[in-house]
């Protein structure tokens, strides 16, 4: 249950007049920013020394003005509809008095599932501003559009930039930048990266026939998802896939930027599928290839998302607008509900609840980290095995690194035929990586927790059974597993990362310089070069450490006065000790084999 | 075995509107430890009234079923509120009062 909260307070801290303005403006100083990038960009392609009449400039204003096109009309539509401040509350309707008698009950029954463990927490709407904000229709929108006008010009400049990696806007933003603040924003916010994906906010636009306004109408078939497929393992599937593809055509390898161009327009077209297809945000529940590496690592992050501050209120409300939608809402389109939420894992952040609640009960909170992992009661074995399959694609990622890994893959592709279908998939010459070692290596690690799991059913002489310690025990490794995984993109980020100031300023590499930045030589060398291999060994110490606490207190939640739980608990801790002691290897065998590159460590 | 609503786990968020709309034979429940609904065997009659309800689709009937669409819509005339215009013209129009009963007792569809 959440702790009581103060009272909100009934008016807004802001006068009328200003915030309505406000809400007028604020749109309208989006979009101009949208064309000013417009025009800035087409002026640069007009002025520079190509051609106007060649391919690569019939490319760049083929998407560019029809995507501008529409996002222009979409914004006018919307600020004209909302002209009238139909963005203003009210505010809250009466508290029901049923909320104090058969809420209070029924929240009490369920006093097991809603368990809420001790410490501080801040609820952020208790801030006049952020209640303000997230009150604003605008606030995803304002979000979302720096992040889409940047991944068009990632396609764009894919398709006609430079070939060399190091001076294509497309690979630099991809692969050096976005790929380490995504696990920053992760480990820091929680699916914040959800909140701005530029990949479902362009679908979802098309889905509502708007940029941020209420609308009526949807431009879907709104189609159930089936119930069958109702997991989270399409997702980490997808992932997989897409790790293999990645190294298979060397797309981040650096390789050619029209391959990451391609896989980011594949990836808009497929999300627009689904949403034309299907209701809601379906793709990110069950097409995105990042859902569940987001969700699962938005665990270890401070930020609860948005919940109920008062859950008997939520048992007494029969409208649910949070889940439905209301005349200046959407319903969740994540199918999260406030009232019951336990975890972060599926808040994508988007505000809609917050919007929707006549009783302004929804609140955002802030607490001390790692919380989300253990405390939910509800664990789910899909998002376990996701767990650790996702665990066995971190560590391939290490083994890929080593020559001995290399040398069996090459055997291997040898021995089972499969170099000339790579050949003819146009992918690595050396057929590398092998689907077989590759799924070989992924799938040793659920079956590995699997092992684990029924070692501590038997401890416990078969009173505990092997699934649900596998189950609850798989949530310990989730910190090890995001902090790895961020040690693990280091290298790339920090040693590629400073060419951005060149690349900001001169995207396609046609000798612009936009910013005055494009002649500004920052060497990688001068950013990482002792110190990244201590980076990564702090950080998986650190998560190392957090996966123990997790375990530990997982332990103590949910297996107390359980036979065995002492014992399985120093089992579980001796798995991540050893997990941990494999991930220290394995960084540091990779700095060893490699002398002369910046991760050879110093001595 | 009887053709029931199915409960989908991952997707049930236990807000229990289906359990409001189920308000003839009250078939479904609260699980109050998972905080999923159970429909009981015995007590539904596959009306499809949680199904309409559910916003996201964790509640549905087989695919093969055919929704008991009579039973449904008499349960939604019980607990719809009449509208004004409806209600006068009650008063004033026998016929209308003959059409409110019919749908109340489940006879048009």
């Amino acid at each position: 249950m959440a702790t009581p909260q103060q009272v909100t307070p009934q008016t807004s801290p802001y006068s009328k007049p200003f915030y309505k303005w406000l809400d007028r403006l604020a749109p309208i100083g989006l979009a101009l920013f949208m064309m000013t990038v417009f025009v800035d960009y087409s002026w640069w392609m007009l002025k520079s020394p190509t051609h106007i009449a060649t391919w690569r400039s019939l490319i760049f204003f083929a998407i560019w003005i029809p995507t501008t096109l529409f996002y222009v009309i979409m914004a006018v539509k919307d600020i004209a509809q909302n002209w009238n401040g139909r963005w203003e509350f009210a505010g809250p309707k009466k508290r029901n008095p049923l909320a104090d008698t058969v809420g209070a009950q029924k929240v009490e029954m369920q006093r097991d599932f809603f368990r809420s463990v001790t410490g501080k927490r801040y609820d952020l709407t208790q801030n006049a501003f952020f209640r303000w904000l997230f009150h604003r229709r605008w606030y995803q929108f304002a979000a979302q559009l720096p992040n889409v006008i940047i991944f068009n010009i990632v396609i764009i400049a894919g398709l006609i930039g430079v070939v060399n990696p190091n001076r294509n806007f497309a690979t630099v933003i991809t692969w050096y930048v976005w790929f380490g603040v995504l696990f920053v924003l992760m480990i820091g916010v929680g699916r914040a990266w959800c909140l701005i994906c530029p990949f479902s906010a362009q679908a979802e636009w098309v889905q509502r026939l708007g940029l941020f306004g209420k609308g009526k109408k949807l431009l879907t078939m709104g189609w159930k998802w089936p119930q069958k497929y109702s997991t989270l393992l399409i997702s980490v599937f997808f992932f997989l896939g897409l790790t293999w593809a990645e190294e298979f055509y060397n797309v981040a390898g650096p390789g050619k930027p029209a391959f990451t161009s391609m896989l980011v327009a594949g990836i808009i077209m497929w999300d627009l599928f689904y949403a034309v297809t299907f209701e809601r945000r379906s793709f990110c529940h069950y097409g995105c290839p990042l859902n569940g590496v987001i969700g699962v690592v938005s665990a270890v992050a401070p930020f609860e998302g948005f919940r109920a501050k008062d859950r008997t209120l939520c048992k007494t409300c029969t409208t649910k607008e949070c889940m439905r939608g209301s005349n200046r809402s959407y319903g969740c389109g994540w199918y999260e509900y406030p009232g019951s939420m336990s975890s972060n894992f599926y808040c994508g952040l988007t505000g809609e609840c917050f919007k929707g609640c006549p009783y302004e009960n929804i609140g955002l909170s802030v607490h001390a980290p790692l919380k989300e992992a253990y405390q939910p009661k509800k664990k789910r074995f899909d998002l376990a095995f996701g767990v650790a399959l996702m665990m066995g694609a971190l560590f391939f990622e290490i083994v890929n690194a080593t020559p001995q890994y290399a040398a069996f893959d090459t055997w291997l592709s040898n021995a089972t035929g499969w170099v000339p279908i790579a050949k003819a998939l146009d992918g690595q010459l050396s057929g590398y990586p092998n689907p077989l070692d590759y799924l070989g290596i992924i799938f040793l690690f659920p079956l590995f927790g699997w092992i684990i799991a029924k070692a501590g059913s038997w401890i416990s002489r078969g009173q505990i059974k092997a699934r649900e310690l596998f189950t609850r025990y798989s949530y310990g490794w989730i910190p090890l597993f995001g902090l790895g995984i961020l040690a693990r993109q280091l290298p790339k980020v920090l040693t590629n990362g400073p060419t951005i100031a060149q690349v900001i300023s001169d995207p396609f590499g046609f000798g612009w310089n936009m910013l005055g930045t494009a002649n500004l030589h920052m060497h990688a060398r001068h950013f990482a070069y002792h110190w990244i291999l201590f980076v990564q060994i702090a950080l998986v110490v650190i998560g190392a450490v957090a996966s123990m606490f997790v375990t530990q207190k997982i332990t103590q939640l949910d297996f107390k006065n359980r036979p065995g739980a002492v014992a399985i608990n120093v089992l579980m801790q001796g798995t991540v000790i050893l997990l941990m002691a494999l991930l220290l290897g394995g960084y540091y065998y990779i700095a060893l084999i490699n002398p002369g590159h910046p991760l050879a460590p110093p001595f | 075995m009887a053709t029931i609503a199915i409960v989908n786990h991952e997707r049930c968020v236990g807000c229990e509107l289906c359990t409001r709309a189920c308000g003839v034979t009250h078939a479904i429940e609260l699980d109050l430890q998972r905080n999923w609904v159970e429909v009981s065997e015995e007590l539904c009659w596959a009306c499809g009234a949680c199904e309409r309800m559910c916003p996201f689709n964790a509640i549905a009937l087989p695919f093969w079923a055919e929704p008991n669409k009579e039973l449904r819509d008499s349960i939604y005339a019980k607990n719809r509120k009449p509208k004004k215009s409806r209600v006068v013209a009650q008063v004033s129009d026998d016929t209308a009062e003959e059409e409110e009963e019919e749908v109340l007792a489940g006879q048009s569809n």
